[in-house]
């Protein structure tokens, strides 16, 4: 069993496998070698999020992992696909902040299947809005002055012709 | 001049690159945001308090971003804020997508452009003009040079370009991995030594069709890149070997050379290709007539182990002077070899052969079409590759006969696509092996005379696989068997019967693909193939008649269901003795090849609608086949009960393939056998749409003539013989022989008397298709041979003609089975008074109505032989 610690300095006792789902935590336990009583800090992770991060650990144990290398060449076009599980995709409805912050904590414990799970989540929110949608949907401030937005517009209308 | 794109030879502008030895690829990613090309914006800071994804750091960002398709989406998030505009601009014009001229004039002009948001150009890494090639010109070409980091470019077909645009811009790409100057007709030396200084990194080029890149280019390219992996010069006609020796001891990398048509390429350049190129995976050295065996490594023999350089030919370097060249002895194997193309090295003998795949075992795509020189012993060694063997052409191969065959069937069964074009040596016995194939998808067949519908039954029956057949000049092939076909194959895509005398007719090849414009009148005549939505409509078109005729006929399929005897010869999967084979092979194709016709068949019979009984006199336009063609057509198919009745009463399996044989056979001569109302006259003069047109080879005017007469089966039974239906006539059709138990005996002896006759069988007619004149001599002589098998001929038509007779009128109102026990009754009366008819010594030849057949007639063959055949 691993003792996981959060930055809110919870501690949460799981079982390895479902640890090792995170590259960055696998790492460490190898280095730090079997049988350590010691819990992990995780200072970029709260409570809150890594208890579902490890919800999604738990359900995945046992599926292999990428290969390291892989996703370096591989993840540009080939695997572009967007569609998520059923489990994924039910895992993955939350609030934005939570999506967010699950994406973030994917990200710096390197689980890379939670990473693309809240990456495409995203992407799908996205597909099929204009601008301004979008800007609504996340909350963001258009900072572009009008000339910039216009001529921008313009470069790029190429890849607007169906 | 445009070039196909075939997607495995020009896969330059694929993935596929960064696989063995690439390293990695820096520029592949985009994971920082795009540069400004002015003083930055404004922070973006504020957006941070209000909107939770601002904490996402911009290579997340940029992660999203990736799982966007569309470049419209692209456009829209672009312009959401600063940061996303940064994080998205890169991965839409990463690899754009240029579909139309004008989105490749608009962003050709905007790349002109001085001031802009963004260095566009730069973030453009792939360039794809394929879908725009023939209006693409040198003014919006030339834009394009400002694309300092592209790494593949693909100009396939762009033959406006001029010398001296390519020349000006290839030079301008040094990242360039891969480029695809397919037909891009005015590549020169010049632009290919511009191109080969500066793109050091060059991992792939296709050269195809580009005439004006001579020694020079390629020598650049030669001694320049040394990366290269894929090097495609087909169509450089006036290459020599200079610089492919050079490429092949510089380039150690290479995986695939594609040099078809480089006529002037001789055995010495192929040879450094064996010695050098370790990773080879593909050659394609089609049309390379120079070529001999000594390009190819010689055979590994024991006694030659002693030679002591493993990896270089002692004689290489030197053989060039030498009119001669040793054999090429090399102590290595190839075992990335997977493909490998010949095609038209007609110089090249089983010794190559043999030499390729001791050195090569695990190719997978073998091309050895018009390698005319090969036989049996290269087959023989083809089976060596075993499961590894997926593709095999060997179209032309005349020599290979059915028993390589039969092994090569056997030791590579994961085979997908084989072509024996031209094998004319094969036999059915050939497609009986090859049908047994697993995974076999695609089958060329194209003129191999002696294959008959037994060959079509065999890969229906065995095949959900298939997907293309070709069976062009099979001239024995029938309508009939074909539908069987297309009603077991229901994945085929493509099926071509070009020169198919039976396919030969409008209402038929009103389903097939246009003709090449390139053909000649009397090619487009005989053009008939049938690909995608054409095979589904000749699959509905078949359907609906056979079932229109097989609804309207009186049979009774109950007796036939309700057969035990007949269920238990289904077995599924005959093991056919070794030691029986070969007998069978000369005496009848295979012993489930008569059941899977029946299986066939059964669909169509099916049990009769009384209702739709009723229906037949006042047949209605919508459904245009003429109520005297159905009646006659009914008459035919009304004998199959009783055939399958008396073959199920004896196990004897080969009368049923007579009897199915016989639906084909019979069904164009019962027409002819009664006069027509008018109303039949009118409609088949007006445009024979119907179904029953196809079952005869005759041309449409002649059917016109004959609707016309009062015919006697004699003279049908001629035409048995003589038309295009030859395949049968060995055989007494099946339904006579079975009508009545005494005569099925009697053939039975006969059979079994004679087993290697061909009047027993029909499997062993001459090799070449019926052409009609000397087919009708033949015939006559074989009937002649046999007395009893014309007296059961005879028979059969008059039963038949008598059949036509109750048959073709309104049937009784009654119920279904008082009708069929008449027509059974019928059936009986007709057999006795046709028996004695024919004791009473009615020559088989007397034709009455010859004459006024030939009084209408019709200038064609088949017409000629008909009443040739009739005296």
């Amino acid at each position: 069993m691993i003792v996981l610690k959060t930055s809110d300095n919870e501690t949460f006792t799981v079982e390895r496998d479902v640890a090792e789902r995170s590259v960055l935590i696998k790492n460490m336990l190898d280095d730090i070698g079997e049988n350590s009583e010691q819990a992990i800090p995780l200072p970029n992770v709260n409570s809150s999020v890594l208890k579902k991060v490890l919800e999604y650990c738990e359900h995945h144990r046992g599926e292999p992992l990428p290969a390291a290398d892989a996703d370096t060449s591989q993840d540009d076009t080939r695997k572009r696909t967007t569609d998520i599980s059923e489990w994924d995709q039910k895992f993955i409805t939350v609030d934005q902040e939570m999506l967010f912050e699950i994406i973030l904590a994917a990200n710096y414990l390197d689980i890379k299947s939670l990473l693309d799970v809240g990456c495409k989540t995203v992407a799908n929110m996205i597909k099929g809005k204009t601008p301004e949608e979008i800007r609504k949907l996340f909350n963001i401030v258009n900072d572009f002055t009008p000339e910039e937005e216009a001529q921008i517009k313009k470069e790029n209308e190429w890849a607007e012709d169906r | 001049m445009k070039y196909q794109r075939l997607p495995s030879t020009t896969s330059l502008s694929d993935e596929d690159y960064e696989e063995v030895y690439s390293k990695p690829d820096p520029s592949n990613i985009t994971v920082a945001p795009a540069q400004w090309s002015r003083p930055n914006p404004p922070s973006t800071r504020r957006n941070s308090r209000v909107s939770p994804i601002s904490c996402l750091p911009p290579e997340i960002l940029i992660h999203i971003l990736k799982h966007i398709h569309s470049s419209r989406d692209l456009v829209n998030s672009l312009q959401v804020c600063h940061t996303w505009c940064e994080c998205s601009v890169e991965l839409l014009w990463h690899k754009p997508n240029l579909n139309k001229y004008f989105t490749v004039e608009k962003m050709a002009r905007l790349l002109a452009v001085p001031d802009q948001t963004f260095t566009y150009a730069s973030f453009i890494r792939r360039l794809n003009l394929i879908a725009v090639a023939k209006d693409l010109r040198d003014d919006i070409f030339c834009n394009f040079g400002k694309c300092d980091r592209l790494e593949r470019l693909t100009l396939v077909n762009c033959y406006q370009l001029s010398e001296a645009a390519i020349l000006q811009t290839l030079p301008c790409f040094p990242n360039l991995v891969a480029v695809d100057l397919t037909g891009v007709v005015n590549t020169s030396d010049e632009a290919i030594i511009g191109l080969a200084s500066v793109a050091k990194r060059l991992q792939g080029i296709n050269l195809t069709g580009c005439k004006h890149v001579f020694d020079k280019g390629v020598m650049a390219l030669a001694l320049n890149c040394p990366l290269l992996r894929r090097v495609k010069l087909s169509g450089l006609e006036d290459l020599t070997d200079k610089p492919l020796r050079v490429l092949f001891k510089s380039c150690s990398l290479l995986l695939e050379i594609e040099l078809s048509n480089c006529k002037l390429v001789t055995d010495i350049a192929i040879r450094d290709s064996w010695a050098h190129s370790t990773h080879m995976r593909e050659m394609r050295l089609s049309q390379c007539t120079e070529l001999t065996d000594t390009a190819f490594p010689a055979p590994i023999r024991r006694d030659l182990k002693g030679v002591s350089e493993p990896t270089v030919n002692p004689f290489a370097s030197f053989a060039s002077e030498s009119a001669d060249l040793f054999p090429l002895i090399i102590n290595r194997t190839f075992e990335h070899l997977r493909m490998l193309d010949l095609t038209a090295c007609s110089q090249v003998t089983d010794d190559a052969i043999e030499g390729i795949i001791s050195h090569a075992p695990k190719i997978r795509n073998l091309v050895l079409s018009k390698c005319s020189l090969l036989t049996d012993r290269s087959v023989e060694n083809i089976c060596k590759l075993g499961r590894h063997l997926h593709y095999l052409h060997l179209g032309h191969a005349s020599k290979i006969t059915d028993g390589s065959v039969r092994t090569l069937a056997r030791s590579c069964n994961r085979l997908r696509y084989v072509d024996f074009a031209n094998c004319h040596l094969l036999t059915d016995l050939a497609v009986f092996e090859l049908a047994a194939l697993p995974k076999l998808r695609r089958i060329g067949l194209v003129r191999v005379p002696q294959l008959t519908d037994e060959a079509v039954f065999a890969l229906a029956d065995r095949h959900a696989t298939l997907e293309r057949i070709h069976l062009s000049y099979c001239d024995q092939i029938s309508v009939m068997a074909i539908h069987f076909l297309l009603q077991k194959l229901h994945k085929l895509t493509h099926l071509s019967l070009t020169g198919v005398t039976a396919f030969r007719q409008p209402e038929l090849q009103r389903f097939c693909r246009a003709a090449p414009a390139d053909y000649n009148s009397a090619q487009q005549n005989t053009f008939c193939v049938f690909s995608g939505a054409g095979v589904v409509q000749l699959r509905a078109y078949l359907t609906e008649t056979f079932d229109r005729i097989t609804e309207q006929n009186g049979t009774d399929d109950t007796e036939y269901e309700d057969d035990g005897d007949n269920e238990e010869e289904e077995t599924p999967e005959p093991e056919i003795d070794p030691d029986l084979e070969e007998h069978i092979s000369r005496t009848l194709p295979s012993n489930n090849s008569h059941i899977t016709i029946q299986r066939g068949h059964r669909p169509n019979w099916r049990p009769r609608n009384s209702s739709e009984e009723h229906v037949l006199p006042t047949f209605p336009t919508d459904r245009p086949i003429p109520n005297s063609l159905l009646a006659r057509l009914n008459a035919v198919m009304e004998t199959e009960p009783l055939t399958v009745r008396a073959s199920s009463s004896s196990y004897y399996s080969r009368s049923i393939v007579g009897a199915s044989r016989n639906i084909t056979e019979t069904l164009p001569i019962i027409e002819d056998s009664h006069s027509p109302p008018p109303s039949d006259v009118a409609s088949n003069a007006s445009g024979h749409s119907n179904g029953a047109g196809f079952f005869r080879s005759y041309q449409e005017g002649i059917v016109h003539s004959r609707a016309n007469e009062v015919r006697t089966p004699d003279l049908n039974f001629a035409e048995i013989g003589h038309g295009r239906g030859a395949v049968g006539v060995g055989v007494p059709p099946g339904s006579i022989v079975n009508t009545t138990s005494t005569n099925f005996q009697m053939r039975r002896a006969q059979v079994d008397s004679h087993p290697q006759s061909s009047i027993a069988w029909p499997y062993h007619e001459p090799a070449s298709p019926p052409l009609t004149g000397c087919d009708a001599e033949q015939e006559e002589k074989e009937q002649e041979c046999d007395e009893r098998d014309c007296a059961s001929k005879e028979l059969h038509e008059s039963v038949r003609a008598a059949l036509a007779g109750p048959s073709g009128p309104v049937p009784p109102s009654g119920s279904r089975g008082r009708g069929v026990k008449k027509s059974l009754r019928n059936t009986i009366n007709a057999a006795e008074q046709n028996i004695s008819s024919f004791l009473f010594g009615r020559s088989p030849a007397q034709t009455r109505s010859s004459t006024s057949d030939e009084g209408h007639a019709a200038s064609s063959n088949t017409r000629y032989t008909t009443t040739k055949g009739g005296h």
